[in-house]
């Protein structure tokens, strides 16, 4: 086992668990959310570790930063209405672990005996550099960048609709 | 690096449908903002208008060559254009008896009409691309704008929880579908449809891009509801405001159909994996749809789950299509969707004529004596109705007959079993609407309805002229359609569909 | 095939009838408000007999061109247009004129106006005018479809569009609920034919579209006569089982519209429409297309010796059911209901035994004397200020001569009189072809199946006999008038029903196809009101108007003897012109003299029966009081059970898979972590109230079905490696 295969055991291992907390944690907000930046920034290294520096550099900022601190205005202006969440007897989480488990199960025996070696390729050139990025972002790729700026204005429009009441 | 070198072709003229309908809806959005409180019709107005425009423009590519474009991101042919000109035709069928619902049930959101034309645009995307990232896209377009006009009748619950529900199940299933993407990128190094299809082709085994193709499924077979990944369908149909319903029913279905049939194309060589699962999947989407249809009393949650049970049906056609290549075509799937999106549309188009001011009730009990109230939208529901079980003359008819027809020619002879004993299932619960409908209890108190405006009813004639024109003209619209091929899977050697069509019809 | 022009004209003969459909729908309605009731009734039903009248003269006009037309050479095939021409299939509009559809045609437009014109008088209180005779002309028009179509196509658009018209008028007064389930359920029962139907025909096009060389199929219409009946001989060398399969998956969509056992229960039920419809569709015409469809794809089914006798074993279980349940029964509609199923056995009969010529044969007399036998029970309905109970009829002879003479007439004929009546004749062909039967499947007691259903035969007629003889005494014999006792009952036909939803005056005016209830009150307002009462002691009956009598008069003329033996008689003319070549003379086991004593003898020991019984006076075990009932003759009244079994054991047993898919659907997650209670829970009622599914349950069973979907495709991978 290599260094980069420990290191990478280790921090995808780590941001798995984030990722449980999220849900696990789900009674306490605050803790939750916590466990989500965990997840977030982790997911940030993996992609250092890949080369990506611009999409860490991105991850980390956009999600552990913009949108976690949003997250956490949430619920402290939820917690501030002292709300207590509507808490149901929860039953089914033994059996979602169960098919959890089973998907992971049924994934993980193949692709552990699993090859890559033949669809390995090089990496082009400038990859994972801001220029390369910015580069297919305008040309190959601008026609999904323009998508996603309608998708975003769809979520303005609908999350204004929704938030408004009975106007 | 040489940026030049990257900049892709660009085909204005295919980009130009969904540019249009993006568009109208930023016109709609500031006419909206600009007019406050006034009514609509000026939204409404120019909403149609733009998807006329977009129409237009995508009848006069039809015939035209197949290109692609924007690295592969763009692809224009004829069985895209056929399901865009679908959902733009029922985008504006959906418009047409929008506003007096809305007005009848005070929700006062004119966003509805820019949402559902950014909707039909993903769902645009979704059928004209070979391309996965723009697949997604479209997808995530389509769905998180319906998530929105799920939840639009704010004093409703029902609603809410039904837009909550559709929302959680959704971004479930969009995860799935990017997971399966991954791993499909994972093997392949490409999302472009064309170069998966070579790199399976040319593999033996693939084990990641299997798994990932069944993620993939998972996804779309949420979207096209179906079993086991249909639950959502009736919670959500009944819950969300009903012309939100028929957009659903239409628009989504088809746009998940479409992006069904390219991706299966794309992964055709796996067939020995995917084949008996997708061979089973239709044969409980059928079942299933339509048992749990015989107990339900609503006419929104039964007519959710016929549209489960008329998932199956079009998956046989799919599999029609891609077990006998060259020999069966994709018309009578193709045929099968219009005739689908109309009597759909049309039969919830007049179901909403049960809201009256706030109030909507759709259970069965609830329609009794529609006929009277409204004759024009009655008979017209009969129609549907009829065409929904496959009476002769409406276009329900043939395109169950030529979905039972490919079936048989490819050999699938049990799926056309099962889909006939189907069909005659559903008469059971599709002619309680109709008795509901036309029955009047004596003593009974009788529900109000709205008054039926001049524009349902437009609404309802442009359904009848569809479910009537397709079935008496069936022939020639088959024939314009063009064999709705997407292009042979690979690695089976195929006549060219354009000589096996001219030989048919020169007879 | 050519086309001879002469023969174009077809199309007048569909296209005249639906005009008139067009007429009525559009224009019915404004027509009887403009020239009031009186005379907007009457000149809307001309306009509606017109063009079936039109359809008779020139359906007559081609018969005898037809005729003139050598014998192997009558056949031709009118084509409109294209239609459909899907991956080979070609589908085109076409109509084919030969001997059979138009002897169909004939009856269909003969009888069709007759009763046309009799409904008019029927119907002349009927607010609802335009629309009954929108309907009616519609029927027509589908009903021409079926048997002039040269594909199946077209004849299962017409056999679909007559079950829609037929659902149409079962539930014409379709305010009451009643009508609304025996439109209803007349409509699933045939739909379950009909997926017969529709397999059958598929399996047709995917054989000649796979084996078009091995077969020597000429161009791609898969669907046409023409195509599918010359491949016929070469199919049995090639493929006997599928050959097997494709009668009998047909003859399952026969059995659905010519409500054969088990699914004649809908028939019954039908009654509940006005009583022309009864008449004309659920007796005359619409029944009988199952028959017709045995006669058109009689080459390929002949092929199949097991087919035949599964055939002809049901019409014998058939005639025999029907006519058992008729001995119990009261309402005067449902004994004529019950002897239809029972007629329409021998019908099948003389299918399953190769004389598929007698079965039309017998289609022909029974249209005439069963419309007379329904015609005429209308007009004692009529009379009787729509009461259908038997108990109350009694000694109307002297009040209704006109109507007891013609339905004497058809009386005699269903039971057989020799020589003298249609009937005899056409039942002599069918139990004579059938005994004498020489090749078939094996039946029992060493008679082929065949043999075995023409003497089951025998005894049904003697049987039909006896039922029908009581119908006859019970409604017009004897000096009982039983009426003037009667208690005033709400059960009778529901002429007025419109008036059951009285609480919905405050709805506006629509214009419309329909009529709202303002214009329902007005329209009674400028009505001279007739006196309508009740059944009473001062109750006392009246002869029908003109346009009732004079079609009971034609009809019973055309059913008297000469019909029969000029059809069937010893110069064979039917036969002749239906099979194409001259008919041998059959020599079968049994001597055409006997048969005619046996006949004879069962007419005579079921009509004096019923005389020594019924004859004096109405038996106490008839009466009104269900306690004093024989026990035999109440289980026939409630029709042995089958009907409750079949109906209600299979709407509750699709209730309750139904139920259980629901709740499996919806419980599944649930049950399994929660215990069985849940589920037993939901079985039990529950299931009907609107669920409020939790999210997390969905998304469980999403992931499970995720799971299912990834694990099966990794087996298929580890198993067998694709490629």
């Amino acid at each position: 086992m290599t260094a980069n295969q420990v290191a990478f055991l280790l921090v995808g291992g780590l941001a798995a668990l984030g990722a449980t907390g999220v849900v696990a944690c789900g009674e306490k907000p605050v803790r939750s959310a916590l466990c989500l930046v965990l997840n977030f920034f982790l997911l940030g290294v993996l992609y250092f570790m890949l080369g990506a520096e611009l999409l860490g550099i991105i991850q980390v900022m956009v999600y552990a930063g913009a949108i976690m601190v949003l997250f956490l205005f949430v619920v402290m202006v939820l917690a501030l209405q002292s709300q207590e969440a509507p808490r149901h007897k929860e039953r089914r989480w033994p059996l979602a672990i169960v098919g959890a488990i089973a998907l992971a199960a049924t994934v993980a025996s193949v692709i552990v005996t699993f090859d890559p070696s033949p669809f390995s390729q090089p990496v082009g050139d400038g990859y994972g550099k801001p220029q390369a990025i910015g580069a297919y972002l305008f040309t190959e790729y601008a026609l999904p960048f323009e998508v996603a700026s309608v998708l975003l204005l769809v979520g303005i429009v609908g999350s204004v609709l929704l938030a408004r009441r009975n106007a | 690096m040489n940026v030049n070198a990257l900049i892709p072709t660009v085909d204005w003229r295919a980009l130009a449908p969904f540019t249009i309908v993006v568009c109208t809806g930023i016109v709609a959005l500031i006419i909206e903002m600009l007019r406050p409180r006034r009514n609509n019709n000026l939204v409404v107005g120019v909403s149609l208008f733009g998807l006329l425009v977009a129409g237009w423009s995508l009848f006069g590519m039809l015939g035209g060559p197949s290109d692609e474009s924007f690295a592969g991101m763009i692809l224009n042919d004829r069985f895209g254009q056929i399901l865009q000109l679908v959902m733009v035709g029922s985008c504006a069928v959906c418009f047409l008896f929008s506003e007096p619902y809305l007005r009848e049930k005070r929700i006062p959101f004119a966003e509805f009409y820019p949402l559902a034309l950014w909707s039909t645009a993903g769902g645009m995307l979704m059928v004209s691309s070979k391309h996965l990232l723009m697949v997604f896209l479209g997808l995530e377009l389509l769905s998180i704008s319906l998530y929105c006009l799920a939840g639009m009748s704010r004093y409703e619950s029902k609603s809410e929880e039904s837009a909550l529900k559709y929302f959680l199940l959704g971004s479930f299933a969009s995860a799935f579908l990017l997971m399966g993407i991954a791993f499909i990128y994972g093997e392949t190094a490409s999302l472009h449809l064309g170069r998966i299809s070579e790199v399976l082709g040319a593999a033996s085994a693939s084990p990641l891009s299997t798994i990932g193709a069944a993620m993939v499924l998972v996804g779309l077979g949420f979207k096209l509801a179906l079993v086991p990944f249909h639950q959502w369908t009736p919670d959500v149909y009944q819950g969300a405001p009903t012309n939100v319903t028929a957009f659903m029913a239409a628009v989504s279905k088809v746009a998940a159909l479409g992006a069904l049939v390219r991706f299966l194309w794309a992964i055709g060589t796996l067939d020995t994996v995917w084949f008996p699962l997708m061979w089973w999947v239709a044969v409980a989407t059928m079942t299933v749809g339509n048992l749990a249809a015989l107990v339900q009393n609503d006419v929104k949650r039964t007519l959710g789950y016929s549209s489960i049970a008329h998932a199956g049906y079009l998956l046989v056609g799919v599999l029609a299509a891609f077990s006998a290549p060259g020999r069966v075509s994709l018309d009578a799937t193709a045929f099968y969707l219009i005739s689908y999106a109309a009597m759909t549309i049309g039969a919830f188009a007049v179901i909403s004529l049960t809201a009256s001011g706030q109030h909507e009730g759709t259970r069965f009990y609830d329609v009794r004596g529609l006929w009277k109230r409204a004759p024009w939208a009655a008979g017209c529901l009969v129609v549907f109705l009829c065409s929904l079980i496959g009476i002769p003359i409406t276009s329900g008819f043939f395109g169950k007959l030529l979905i039972f027809q490919a079936a048989f020619d490819a050999g699938l002879p049990a799926l056309a079993v099962l889909l006939a004993v189907n069909s005659a299932i559903s008469t059971y619960y599709y002619l309680g609407i109709i008795q509901a409908a036309f029955v009047t209890e004596e003593g009974a108190v009788a529900p109000r309805f709205g008054k039926p405006s001049a524009s349902l009813n437009l609404a309802c004639a442009v359904c009848l002229a569809g479910v009537l024109g397709a079935g008496l003209f069936a022939g020639p619209l088959i024939r314009g359609m063009g064999t709705a091929e997407v292009g042979p899977p690979v690695g089976v050697p195929v006549q060219d569909p354009l000589t096996i069509h001219t030989k048919n019809t020169s007879d | 095939m050519t086309v001879p022009n002469e023969f174009s004209t077809v199309w007048w003969i569909v296209f005249l009838p639906l005009l008139g459909f067009l007429f009525q729908a559009l224009l019915g309605k404004r027509l009887v408000e403009t020239l009031g009731a009186k005379f907007g009734r009457p000149a809307a039903g001309a306009i509606a007999v017109a063009p079936i009248g039109l359809a008779f003269l020139l359906g007559a006009d081609l018969t005898s061109k037809l005729a003139q037309l050598p014998e192997h050479a009558r056949a031709a095939v009118s084509t409109l247009g294209p239609w459909m021409s899907v991956q080979g299939l070609q589908v085109p509009f076409e109509l084919r004129v030969d001997p059979l559809s138009m002897t169909m045609v004939l009856i269909i437009t003969g009888i069709g106006a007759l009763i046309h014109l009799y409904a008019i008088g029927y119907m002349a209180q009927e607010r609802d005018f335009p629309r009954f005779f929108t309907y009616l002309n519609l029927f027509v028009a589908a009903m021409l479809v079926l048997v002039l179509g040269n594909n199946l196509v077209l004849t299962f658009v017409g056999w679909e569009g007559v079950g829609v018209c037929s659902y149409l008028l079962i539930g014409f007064w379709y305010r009451d609920l009643a009508n609304s389930k025996a439109a209803n359920k007349a409509f699933i029962v045939n739909r379950v034919g009909d997926v017969g139907f529709a397999l059958g025909m598929f399996w047709i096009v995917h054989l000649l579209s796979q084996n078009r060389e091995t077969l020597a199929v000429t161009g791609e219409r898969w669907l046409s006569y023409d195509t599918i009946l010359a491949v016929s001989p070469r199919l049995l060398e090639m493929f006997p089982t599928a050959l097997f399969w494709i009668s009998i998956l047909l003859f399952i969509g026969a059995m659905g519209k010519s409500a054969q056992f088990p699914l004649y229960v809908w028939l019954p039920d039908a009654m509940a429409g006005p009583t022309p419809v009864s008449a004309l569709i659920h007796a005359a015409t619409m029944v009988t297309s199952g028959v017709y469809l045995l006669n058109r794809m009689s080459p390929w089914i002949a092929l199949s010796p097991a087919a035949m006798g599964i055939i002809a074993i049901v019409g014998a279980v058939t005639a025999l059911v029907g006519a058992a349940i008729a001995f119990g029964q009261t309402d005067i509609k449902t004994v004529l209901a019950y002897s239809t199923v029972s007629q329409l056995g021998y019908m099948f009969i003389a299918c399953g035994v190769g004389a598929f010529w007698a079965g039309m044969f017998h289609v022909i007399t029974h249209a005439f004397f069963k419309a007379l036998l329904f015609l005429g029970s209308g007009a004692v309905i009529y009379a009787m200020a729509h009461q259908q109970d038997m108990r109350h009829y009694g000694n109307l002879r002297r009040y209704l001569p006109i109507t007891f003479a013609t339905m004497a007439v058809g009386w005699a004929a269903i039971v057989g009189v020799p020589f003298l009546f249609s009937g005899f004749w056409s039942k002599e062909a069918v139990l004579g072809a059938a005994v004498n039967q020489t090749h078939g499947a094996t039946g029992a007691f060493g008679l082929t199946a065949g043999q075995l259903a023409g003497w089951v035969g025998f005894a049904v007629a003697a049987m039909t006999a006896f039922y029908m003889t009581r119908m006859m005494l019970l409604t017009f014999g004897t000096s009982e008038e039983r009426w003037r006792d009667a208690v005033p009952d709400h059960h009778a036909e529901p002429v007025h029903s419109h008036e059951a939803d009285a609480d919905h005056h405050d709805v506006e005016d629509v214009e419309g196809f329909f009529f709202s209830d303002a214009e329902m009150e007005r329209a009674s307002m400028l009505e001279v009101h007739e006196e309508h009462h009740d059944l009473d002691s001062h109750h006392t009956p009246r002869e029908v108007p003109w346009v009732m009598w004079v079609p009971l008069v034609l009809l019973a003329v055309g059913s008297l003897g000469f019909v029969g033996s000029w059809l069937g008689g010893a110069n064979h003319r039917l036969e002749a012109w239906l099979t194409g070549h001259a008919p041998h003379e059959a020599h079968g086991p049994v001597a055409h003299n006997l048969l005619i004593g046996i006949s004879a003898l069962a007419f005579v020991s079921g009509v004096g029966l019923a005389f020594w019984l019924y004859g004096k006076k109405t038996p106490v075990w008839e009466g009104m009081d269900d306690k004093k009932w024989n026990p035999l003759q109440l289980f026939a009244r409630r029709q042995f059970g089958i009907d409750a079994i079949l109906s209600d054991g299979t709407v509750r047993l699709g209730g309750i898979v139904g139920a259980v898919c629901f709740a499996l659907d919806r419980y599944v997650v649930d049950g399994v972590v929660n215990g069985v209670g849940v589920l037993a829970r939901s079985l039990g009622g529950a299931v009907r109230q609107p669920q409020t599914g939790y999210v997390r349950t969905y998304a469980t069973l999403m992931q499970y079905g995720a799971v299912a979907l990834v694990a099966y495709v990794v087996y298929r991978l580890m198993t067998g490696a694709p490629q």
